[in-house]
Formats: C-alpha cells, sequence, structure tokens
C-alpha cells in the first residue's frame, strides 16, 4: 500500500486556489456559452427565436434548419473545396515553411541574418492587396486553386518558428551524416525532418485551422461560385449583405435569413473542426513551446 | 524509406488532381457561330442563388440574343471584391456600382462612357430617360456624361419611414391614434403608463436613425436635405428646429418612453423587442410593422402594428419623403470591355416593358396571365413556394424562376414582385400614403464636381463630429439643450453652412445645364 503525503495548504493558498478555480470556470463558461447558445437556436422553432425567447434551453425543437442547409447544393461542394483547399495548402506551407527554414537555422549559411532579416521584414511590411492582386492575375493564377494556395506559401512567423526548432538540432548530428557521405538535401529529409515531428504536427496544424478559416483569398480571387469554400459561403449567409437601407428593408422575411438556418450552417462548418480541437490539443500547447523564441 | 518517398509523390499526385478538380476549367469560350457572352458581376444573397437556368434568363437571353455569364460574389463581402477588381482596372463587362464608386473612379478610366451608347444603341432606355420622372438620373452625371446605366423603375409602390404603433394597444387603454407628435407624446406616456417596464418607443440604429427618420416630418432635417417648403438645400441639424426635436427626443428618453438601449440595439433586437411585445411604437419603415404583426401574433394573438397618419409637427405642417424613386448607383461597363454592343442589346432589352415584365412576373403562360391590364402571376405554379404565416418564399422563386426586383441583376425593377409577400393590409396602407397629399418625392444631392467633392469629404468628416457628439449627450442628460447653441455654433464655423452653400450651387448649374 503506498502512502500518499500531502502537504498542507495555508488557507491563503486554498483562498487563491477557490479564487482560481472560480475564474477559470468563469472564462470557461463565457467561451463556451456562445457555442451552447449557437447550438439551441439552431435546433429552435424560429417563432421563439424572432421574439427572443430562447435564452438556456431550445424551444420546439427540430432539424428543420440543418435540412435546409444540408440540402442546398452548394454546401457539399464548398465542404469540399475546402477540404481541398485545407489539404495542399497545408502540405504547401509546410514543405515550403520547412525548406525555407532549414538553411536559415544552419550557422554555415552565408548571408543568413540578411536573408532573415529581409523575410521578417515581410511580417510588418507588406505591398497590400492590390499589388498582390496585379501579380496573382499576371501570373494567370486568377479563378484557380493556386490562387488560394501559393501567394501564402510561407507564414513568416511560423517559418520562423520552425527555424528555432532546427537550430536546436545538435551539429554533430549533421557532421556525423556529413562524414557518412550524406548531402544536404539527404540531410534535410533523412535527418532533420524526422527528428522534428512535434514542429512538423504543430505547423501542419495552425496551417490547416488557418486554412479551414480562410475566406479572404477565395473572395478576391476565385470568379466562380462552384469553386468557394465552405467559409464563404457562410459568411455570405450569416453576415447580412452590403446592400442599401432601403434594399433591406424591401427584402421579405424570407429575404433576410432566419436565425436559425444562420445558427444551423455555424453550427455545421465549425463542428469538424471543433471535433478535431480535443484530439489535436497536445500538439497546441507544445506549439506553443516549440514556439519560444530563442533568438 | 523509399517507400516512404513512394507515398509521398503518391499523396501529392492525389492532392494535386483533386485540386485540378477543385479548379475546374469550365470552357466559356463561344464558338464564332454563337451569340457574343456578356459577363455580368453580381452580388448573389445568401438565401438567393443568382440562377443562368432559370427560365426567365434562358428568355432573357433568346429575346435579346446575347448569352450571359454571372461573375457571382457573396453580397456579405461584396465592396471588397468590386473595389479590389475596380482599383486594379480589371471590371468586366457589367458590374453593379454604386454612386460613390462612379464619382471615385470614374475619372481614373476603368468605366466606358454611356452617352454615345444611349444615344445611338439603346432607344429604350433613352425614351425612359426623356421622361420628366427619371430626370434625376442626370444628376448622376459626371460632367454631363453618365458611367453607369441607372436603375429605374417600371412600377412603383410608393412607401416611405413613418410612425407605426400598437394599434390594440391604443384601443385597450381607450386611447385616439394620434395625429400630431404633442399627441404621439400624450400616448406613448399613457402606454409607460401601463406597463411600466415596457421599452415603449424603440428604434435601431442609434440616435442618427432616429433623428433622421423623424427630421423631415418634424419640419427639418437630419445633416444635408433638400427642403421642398424653402426650395433649396439646408444643413438642418443646425436649424433651431431641429434643436426642438432633439429637446423632444431627449425628454423621451428621460420619461422613459425611448428604448434605454437605443444607442446599441441592433436590427435584430430591434425586432425582438416589437415582435415579443415589449414595445409599442417605432418611426421607421413601415414593412416592419408587418413583420412585426407576423411576429407578435405568437405571445400576443391581438397584437397588431399600423401606421399613423402622417403627424402634423409643432409648427402645423406635415409632411413625409417617400423612398427615391431612383436606386443610386447602376451597372457600369469595363474600359476593357470588348463587347459594348452586345451589353447595348442586353441591356436595352431589359429596359423594355417586355423585360421588365418578363422580370417581375416570368414567362406569360408559365408563370403568369394577362386578365385586361393586370399581370396575375398562376397561383399554381407558385403552390410549392407558398410560407406558412403567409406570402411566397421569395428567394426560391428567384432562383428556380429567375425573376427578380432589388439586389439582382435587374436594370428596370417592377415592385408589383413585392406583391408576392406582402399581404393586402400592407398593400393597403401604402395606398394610403399615395393619397394623402403630405407625401412627396425627395429631391436628391446635385451632381458635384471634383473640387467640391473633395471640399465636402472634408467639411462633413469635422462638421459631423462635432454634431455627433453633442447630440448624444443632450439626449443622454450629460449636455443641456441650452448648451446644444455652442454645439451648433461650432458646427457653422466648421462649415454646416459652406455645406449648404456647395449643394445650393452645383443644384442650380444643374438646373441651368437641363
Amino acid at each position: 500500500m503506498v502512502m500518499r503525503r500531502t502537504i498542507k495548504q495555508g488557507f491563503g493558498s486554498r483562498i487563491f486556489d477557490i479564487f482560481n478555480v472560480c475564474l477559470l470556470l468563469f472564462f470557461a463558461f463565457i467561451t463556451l456559452y456562445p457555442f451552447y447558445y449557437v447550438s439551441i437556436v439552431s435546433i429552435s422553432d424560429g417563432r421563439y427565436v424572432v421574439t427572443g425567447s430562447i435564452k438556456h434551453l431550445p424551444r420546439g425543437i427540430n432539424l428543420k434548419s440543418y435540412g435546409i442547409v444540408l440540402k442546398n447544393p452548394i454546401v457539399p461542394t464548398s465542404y469540399k473545396n475546402t477540404i481541398v483547399y485545407t489539404m495542399l495548402g497545408t502540405l504547401i506551407n509546410v514543405l515550403f515553411s520547412a525548406i525555407c527554414a532549414y538553411p536559415l537555422s544552419r550557422k554555415t549559411f552565408y548571408g543568413r541574418k540578411v536573408f532573415t532579416g529581409m523575410i521578417v521584414f515581410t511580417m510588418f511590411f507588406q505591398g497590400g492587396l492590390i499589388p498582390l492582386y496585379l501579380t496573382v492575375k499576371s501570373l494567370g493564377m486568377l479563378n484557380t486553386i493556386w490562387a488560394i494556395v501559393l501567394p501564402a506559401a510561407i507564414g513568416t512567423y511560423y517559418m520562423i518558428i520552425m527555424r528555432t526548432f532546427f537550430q536546436g538540432i545538435p551539429d554533430s548530428i549533421q557532421d556525423s551524416a556529413r562524414i557518412d557521405g550524406a548531402n544536404d538535401i539527404r540531410i534535410f529529409f533523412r535527418i532533420i525532418l524526422p527528428m522534428s515531428t512535434p514542429v512538423l504536427a504543430t505547423m501542419t496544424l495552425f496551417y490547416a485551422v488557418q486554412h479551414w478559416n480562410s475566406f479572404f483569398p477565395a473572395l478576391i480571387y476565385l470568379k466562380e461560385k462552384g469553386k468557394y469554400p465552405i467559409q464563404l459561403i457562410l459568411r455570405n449567409i450569416v453576415i447580412e449583405g452590403d446592400v442599401s437601407q432601403q434594399q433591406v428593408d424591401l427584402q421579405e422575411d424570407e429575404m433576410i435569413v432566419s436565425t436559425t438556418i444562420k445558427y444551423a450552417i455555424i453550427m455545421v462548418s465549425t463542428i469538424p473542426i471543433l471535433v478535431l480541437y480535443p484530439f489535436l490539443q497536445k500538439y497546441f500547447v507544445k506549439g506553443i513551446m516549440v514556439g519560444s523564441l530563442k533568438g | 524509406m523509399t517507400k516512404k518517398l513512394i507515398l509521398c509523390v503518391a499523396m501529392l499526385t492525389a492532392v494535386l488532381s483533386l485540386s485540378t478538380w477543385a479548379a475546374g476549367s469550365q470552357d466559356t469560350t463561344a464558338s464564332a457561330a454563337e451569340p457574343a457572352t456578356v459577363t455580368v458581376m453580381v452580388a448573389e444573397r445568401g438565401t438567393a442563388a443568382q440562377n443562368l437556368e432559370a427560365p426567365v434568363y434562358t428568355y432573357i437571353m433568346e429575346e435579346s440574343g446575347v448569352n450571359i455569364d454571372f461573375e457571382i460574389v457573396p453580397s456579405s463581402d461584396w465592396n471588397a471584391k468590386k473595389r479590389t477588381i475596380i482599383a486594379t482596372d480589371d471590371v468586366p463587362d457589367i458590374i453593379s456600382v454604386g454612386l460613390g464608386d462612379v464619382l471615385d473612379f470614374a475619372d481614373a478610366g476603368v468605366f466606358q462612357p454611356l452617352n454615345d451608347m444611349i444615344d445611338k444603341k439603346m432607344p429604350n432606355l433613352k425614351a425612359l430617360l426623356q421622361l420628366k420622372e427619371n430626370q434625376n438620373v442626370w444628376k448622376t452625371a459626371i460632367d454631363g456624361t453618365l458611367y453607369a446605366f441607372p436603375t429605374l423603375k417600371h412600377y412603383e409602390f410608393h412607401r416611405g419611414i413613418i410612425s407605426v404603433i400598437r394599434v390594440d394597444t391604443l384601443k385597450t387603454l381607450g386611447l385616439e391614434m394620434p395625429k400630431s407628435f404633442d399627441e404621439l407624446y400624450d400616448v406613448l406616456s399613457a402606454i409607460k403608463e401601463d406597463d411600466p417596464n415596457a421599452h415603449v418607443w424603440t428604434t435601431r440604429g442609434g440616435s442618427n436613425n432616429v433623428l433622421r427618420n423623424m427630421a423631415y416630418a418634424w419640419g427639418t432635417g437630419h445633416e444635408i436635405y433638400f427642403d421642398q417648403d424653402l426650395d433649396k438645400y439646408v444643413y438642418g441639424s443646425v436649424t433651431s428646429r431641429y434643436k426642438d426635436l432633439l429637446a423632444y427626443v431627449s425628454r423621451a428618453y428621460n420619461d422613459g418612453l425611448l428604448d434605454p438601449d437605443y444607442v446599441s440595439v441592433t436590427t435584430q433586437q430591434w425586432r425582438e423587442k416589437l415582435g415579443s411585445g415589449k414595445s409599442y411604437f417605432f418611426f421607421d419603415n413601415p414593412t416592419y410593422g408587418k413583420r412585426s404583426n407576423d411576429a407578435i401574433v405568437n405571445v400576443n394573438p391581438d397584437g397588431w402594428f399600423e401606421p399613423t397618419p402622417v403627424l402634423e409637427n409643432p409648427y402645423g405642417g406635415r409632411r413625409a419623403l417617400f423612398y427615391d424613386r431612383i436606386v443610386w448607383g447602376g451597372w457600369a461597363i469595363g474600359a476593357h470591355s470588348e463587347n459594348e454592343d452586345a451589353v447595348a442589346q442586353l441591356l436595352d432589352y431589359m429596359y423594355s416593358d417586355e423585360g421588365a415584365i418578363l422580370k417581375t412576373f416570368g414567362v406569360e403562360g408559365d408563370h403568369y396571365e394577362r386578365v385586361g391590364s393586370e399581370y396575375q402571376y398562376k397561383l399554381d405554379v407558385l403552390e410549392p413556394y407558398k410560407n406558412p404565416t403567409g406570402g411566397y418564399k421569395i428567394d426560391a422563386i428567384v432562383t428556380d424562376i429567375g425573376i427578380g426586383g432589388y439586389g439582382d441583376f435587374n436594370p428596370y425593377i417592377d415592385m408589383r414582385l413585392y406583391r408576392l409577400t406582402w399581404p393586402e393590409y400592407q398593400i393597403a396602407w401604402y395606398e394610403k400614403m399615395e393619397q394623402d397629399p403630405a407625401w412627396s418625392d425627395p429631391i436628391s444631392d446635385p451632381p458635384l464636381n471634383a473640387s467640391e467633392r473633395e471640399s465636402l469629404a472634408d467639411l462633413r468628416t469635422k462638421v459631423q463630429t462635432i454634431l455627433q457628439q453633442g447630440i448624444d449627450k443632450v439626449i443622454l442628460g450629460d449636455m443641456t439643450i441650452d448648451e446644444w447653441d455652442g454645439v451648433v455654433e461650432d458646427a457653422k464655423k466648421a462649415g454646416a453652412l459652406e455645406i449648404e452653400k456647395i449643394y445650393n450651387d452645383a443644384q442650380r448649374r444643374f438646373e441651368a445645364g437641363r
């Protein structure tokens, strides 16, 4: 039998713990309540919603709104598009970020600081939307998937995190690989990447979430509705359009989307990523750790 | 390791193949034998998909001899996309634009000038622009040149902002329908006395909306407006009548009549208050009276909103403004479009009576029938779109049949479309307004030249900032109504009267030019 010896807590410490627990419960509540509210409204009858009588529990429970959302043919199409953009985009992001980060992590790389400086500069100063649009257009990428995945191929911040991680890998490992006859590419793919799974997993997750939530590049660069991601469709349903007041006023009840449908589509587009979070949260925690910059 | 490498390459290939599928490659190039294809960039609301396969569009393409290709942009982010497209000079054949876009970008040469095209290739539009009721369109011209085809009305239901009240409550409390602003105050006070927890008078959009909606009826105007009694533009917010209006609103707030949350109430919250019986009165679009009637029946079967008559203001006048006949903005052609003839052909067909009827009622025999001079929707066609609460699901009809009103690809709007959702009592409200001489059409802003626009941008910001801060302080009681005079003086010093002068000079120039 194992004897447990606990350190006796003082009164102040207990008060502190109680305060901490209450504070964290409060934060948990204000974080979870919006999700809860959206979910109960999405399954409630619209007439209770228009009179503002849904507060804590759903009323007139039904799944009509989900039926309407899922029957809309653009929803499955845009879902597929989002999955494709997320997969391809994340693959490109992780690959290119790693390829960029590795040389910058090597002390022997000539001009390392200059290149790093030039790259970091883009974190703070950018050309803006119009030059970017003109570049994408002149490269013939408008209305293609490449306009979504290539302009943001490398997230500077994430690349810097990767570089920092690579810097932590001892030079001696690479030296011994080199003695065994490995060249730079071989060292990178066979030694460095296999040793960097925590940062690769974290970056994959960060990039994937970013792609999943992204709508702006699709809005600006795509011209066909059939190529839109789910987030763009979601925004269009949830946010009332940029239309004149008179136009809004003229649009009858059916034209202003009912709140239940809005909330149903929020749930539909958020649930996949929400379901992933509990399983992947340990990588997020790791991500914060690997993100601690070491210069 | 080789296996892993092969696996990686296989995955990459698979993803790339998927991407090719997603990118798609619809060949939209028309062969030489086919009619020209015109690309139209339009906003699409979340629930009303633009559907080129709908019978109305098929008919429009057949009749006009021009194919249409839609570039759909979600209306939620329409402005961001439109501005990028315009700023990069990548405008398609036809784009829906606002007046601001024309003013900001026409000088840069991104849109084609249209006067010649209208004159030579668009007889229907040319005839419409010669009508007296459409002369305001020329106010959108820059130095006499139109850069956007206007959105005109083929058939109009005149209506405008008015006070709307719970008539069932008036009856219960034995109160008369108010006929003046003074009587209104007494009625709202009596309701408050009966239901002390009510937010009797609710509003949306903060103080600006309250004052903008009430000012004309009160005998003044909010910011710059054309006063038809004085026959000139006036900066209403610096007048003594506006001060009286502000005092009225402030008193209503302090007496607990005006919604205590008026500063931050959103449209949705406002509708909830009206639909739940929490509020009894609003001064806004009467359409919301009908919507509130639909909602309140769930909590009070007797609940009923109805517009009041136009209220007599404290200076003995009765006046109200209809919504503008012109929808500001319209349809511009990209400077690099090579399809001007096809655009002219397509739009001129849509400006014809036939085009307007088609876009409103659908195809004769299939979707509507003519009975004398009346057009009647075929009820069996509309049956699947019936709403349980009355009226029809107009969005689904827009998508399936292709008819449309505001917000659709439609330069010539026939408001009889909205009869699909308006009950008879609502149409009766509008007919009553039309018969009341207190109502009149608004006079639009005059066309301004580049230097006037530049001066105004600066002056407006300064003046509005000064006034806005003062308005809320007075209503909330942080400033007395007498201190408002100081705010007015500051606004005048910042250029309120200069704005008036710029508008009146521009209007005189416009009238002389016509």
